[in-house]
């Protein structure tokens, strides 16, 4: 049999029956109806109510770290909606918008109006709070259910996503949350005497061993310090929160569930943060990439028609999955907010890059993409295989040549060549060294300039692979008439360095010595492209 | 149940096996294909009067298998755990002469994986594959003969012993 017969009696076998549950179909449907209704709504977080009264709706979503309000990732519009030609678009194109090195500081907060504390109201404590929980039920994967705290004192303000501890049937910790994330930014909100704040939590058990029990108790840090706050937790059945477990190979699994908080908001779901119902979809990500080098991909904002105001900053990254979920590449930028039109668009595709150390460890990675408003990120969708840079050249791999020339109203560019002779790829990264030589063979005073130039855009630079044959390049940029308007003298020579190396390499070329010398210089880059 | 309604549940009942399956062989996991499916036909329901008037909802809903994402944490959080597809689900299964292939396809890149899936089992063209992966038709033949050269690569010393 040949393998084409092979894959399609794999395929068709019946070991890839998904055994349909009675309830798969109705699960549908009332998963259209929720979210019809939770769309419906005019307040986007309206839709989680706590069980309560026998009335049970809603149904968390998880993103952004934790659990939060619907709605999530899934609001109807850009997100996945497929490409032309996929299916009949059923919205209209989202607008792209173009990538720019707009750089954050993060560790200015985000000042997002709703989320600032008012002067005077103080944080609430442990000590004027009373805890209830709600009944947990299955949603996608977890088990969710809710934390309601009543304030029993004086007005106080409540705010952030606070830390989880579970404890089992003999009162051991059996599930933990993770620490809040500095970069989002979380409502705040005024909770006077006799209110309510509610809290969604969600328990994951996938990746955790089985035999841990039911979580019978959740304890909740709240803000201002004191004892945490405790309560005792149950499933719809009446015994206690078993997620789902066991779904990572024995050897990896947790001696734990994680326990997911959402972040505290009245019972109505209010205050709402401006934009926290939108979502973000991530596109076109690669699924390799070498270290020290910068990946493009996009992000499908989608705004239902919204302005994206106050300009968002995000953060990228990427993130090791090799247990130790360790962040490498991470950045911080606003969103190119100039570039998007005021038209009335559904969202917009964003392209994105994210530059890779050039010491990350090979291995296999997920993106992340996060906004401060939780939920309005992505990542995670597809992995990506970081992949090694071969060795840097040495010297006696390299050969150099005089590329091309480029010319346009007044300037000048010369392009240089480096071309591994070798039979074994190496790498270059970073900027050469240049020095002109005029014809007699004296150097002439050469003051280089790193960063954009006439020619080409930016002054960041990757790692560039150089195959056994291949070239890179790189190029110099300058003027051909002198400030003064006279002709300038002429180099004959540029001697070059390679990045990372120390021999000089006479180059030939025909260099109008303008500028007492001073010259843009690129980084290398891959091939010879460009003017050539 | 109106006439939208009633034709949306047809169509659920009708495809959600294939769709589990095709989910399944996607991703090599039950469980997740389950989520996924779940979770598109949801969307799918959606825009259910839009999509079935204008598009091809089917093609929609694997499109929406395949851009389909759990959120960001679960998906960190599981596939840092079973990164490494579970081998198998644990036993009581016979082991299989074509194993081998099953666990080989679970290796290969998603993209990859996908084209297989819908050449394969779902037995479609180059230009059905390239509009539901939104890709172009040379995409799909690259990534066809990619996995199909990974494939035979890596099967150790097999047609004979398989057939």
């Amino acid at each position: 049999m040949d393998l084409e017969q092979q894959l399609r009696s794999v395929l068709t076998d019946d070991r890839l029956d998904v055994h349909l549950g009675p309830g798969a179909v109705q699960a549908v449907h009332d998963g259209v109806r929720r979210r019809r209704r939770r769309n419906a709504a005019l307040s986007a977080a309206a839709s989680f109510v706590l069980v309560a009264g026998g009335i049970t709706t809603g149904v968390l979503a998880t993103q952004g770290g934790s659990a939060r309000l619907s709605p999530g990732p899934d609001q109807p519009g850009v997100s996945r909606t497929p490409k032309p030609g996929a299916v009949k678009p059923p919205a209209q194109a989202p607008e792209e918008v173009p990538w720019a090195a707009l750089p954050d500081n993060p560790a200015k907060p985000f000042a997002l109006p709703g989320t600032t504390p008012q002067p005077g109201v103080p944080a609430c404590n442990a000590g004027q709070l009373s805890l209830t929980a709600s009944q947990f039920q299955g949603a996608t994967g977890s088990a969710a259910g809710g934390l309601t705290v009543t304030n029993n004192g004086a007005t106080c303000g409540m705010q952030g996503s606070p830390q989880l501890t579970g404890y089992g049937e003999s009162d051991q910790v059996i599930a933990t949350s993770q620490g809040d994330d500095p970069f989002i930014v979380h409502p705040w909100f005024a909770l006077r005497t006799g209110q309510q704040a509610q809290l969604p939590v969600q328990i994951f058990g996938d990746g955790s061993r089985c035999d841990l029990g039911p979580v019978k108790r959740l304890s909740v840090e709240v803000g201002a310090g004191g004892r945490p706050l405790s309560a005792d937790v149950t499933w719809v059945d009446g015994r206690g929160v078993k997620p789902r477990c066991g779904t990572a190979p024995k050897s990896k699994q947790l001696d734990h569930y994680i326990a997911s908080a959402g972040e505290w908001t009245r019972p109505d779901g209010s205050p709402h943060l401006p934009m926290a119902d939108f979502s973000a979809d991530s596109a076109q990500e690669p699924t390799t990439a070498m270290q020290g080098t910068t990946f493009r991909y996009q992000v499908l904002l989608s705004t239902g028609g919204a302005k994206v105001s106050p300009c968002l900053p995000y953060r990228e990254q990427i993130i090791a999955l090799d247990g130790t979920q360790t962040a490498y590449g991470t950045a911080y930028f606003r969103m190119n907010c100039a570039a998007m039109s005021a038209s009335l668009t559904q969202g917009y595709t964003l392209d994105m890059q994210l530059a890779l150390p050039k010491d990350i460890p090979v291995g296999t990675y997920a993106l992340q993409w996060q906004t401060p408003i939780q939920g309005l990120g992505t990542g995670g969708s597809q992995t990506i295989q970081v992949t090694a840079a071969p060795p840097p050249c040495q010297q006696n791999q390299l050969d150099f040549s005089v590329g091309g020339t480029a010319a346009a109203t007044g300037h000048f560019g010369q392009k240089v060549v480096l071309r591994n002779t070798s039979a074994r790829a190496c790498s270059l990264r970073g900027y050469p060294g240049v020095q002109f030589v005029n014809a007699d063979g004296a150097p002439m005073r050469t003051v280089p300039h790193h960063g954009a130039s006439f020619l080409w855009s930016t002054g960041s630079y990757e790692t560039v692979r150089l195959a056994p044959g291949a070239p890179a390049s790189f190029e110099l940029g300058g003027v051909d008439i002198d400030v003064n308007g006279q002709q300038c003298p002429v180099a004959s020579v540029v001697k070059v360095i390679a990045p990372g190396l120390f021999t000089q390499v006479p180059v030939q070329i025909n260099w109008p010595y303008c500028l007492k010398g001073n010259v843009d210089v690129s980084p290398v880059v891959a091939g010879v492209k460009g003017p050539a | 149940m109106s006439t939208d309604a009633e034709a949306f549940d047809a169509f659920v009942r009708a495809r959600m096996p294939a769709l589990l399956r095709f989910a399944h062989a996607v991703t090599g996991d039950p469980h997740t294909a389950a989520d996924l499916v779940q979770d598109a036909l949801v969307r799918t329901g959606m825009r259910w009067s839009r999509l079935d008037k204008t598009g091809d909802p089917e093609a929609y809903v694997r499109r929406a298998i395949l851009n389909g994402r759990t959120s960001r944490w679960r998906k960190l959080h599981r596939e840092t755990l079973v990164h490494e597809m579970p081998e198998r689900m644990p036993a009581n299964e016979p082991a299989r002469h074509d194993e081998q292939l099953w666990d080989l396809l679970k290796t290969l890149p998603h993209k990859q994986r996908a084209v297989i899936v819908l050449r394969y089992y779902e037995d479609m063209s180059e230009e059905q594959i390239a509009a539901t992966l939104g890709c172009a038709p040379g995409t799909v033949k690259s990534q066809a003969s990619k996995a199909l050269a990974k494939l035979r690569a890596a099967m150790p010393d097999k047609e004979a012993s398989w057939t």
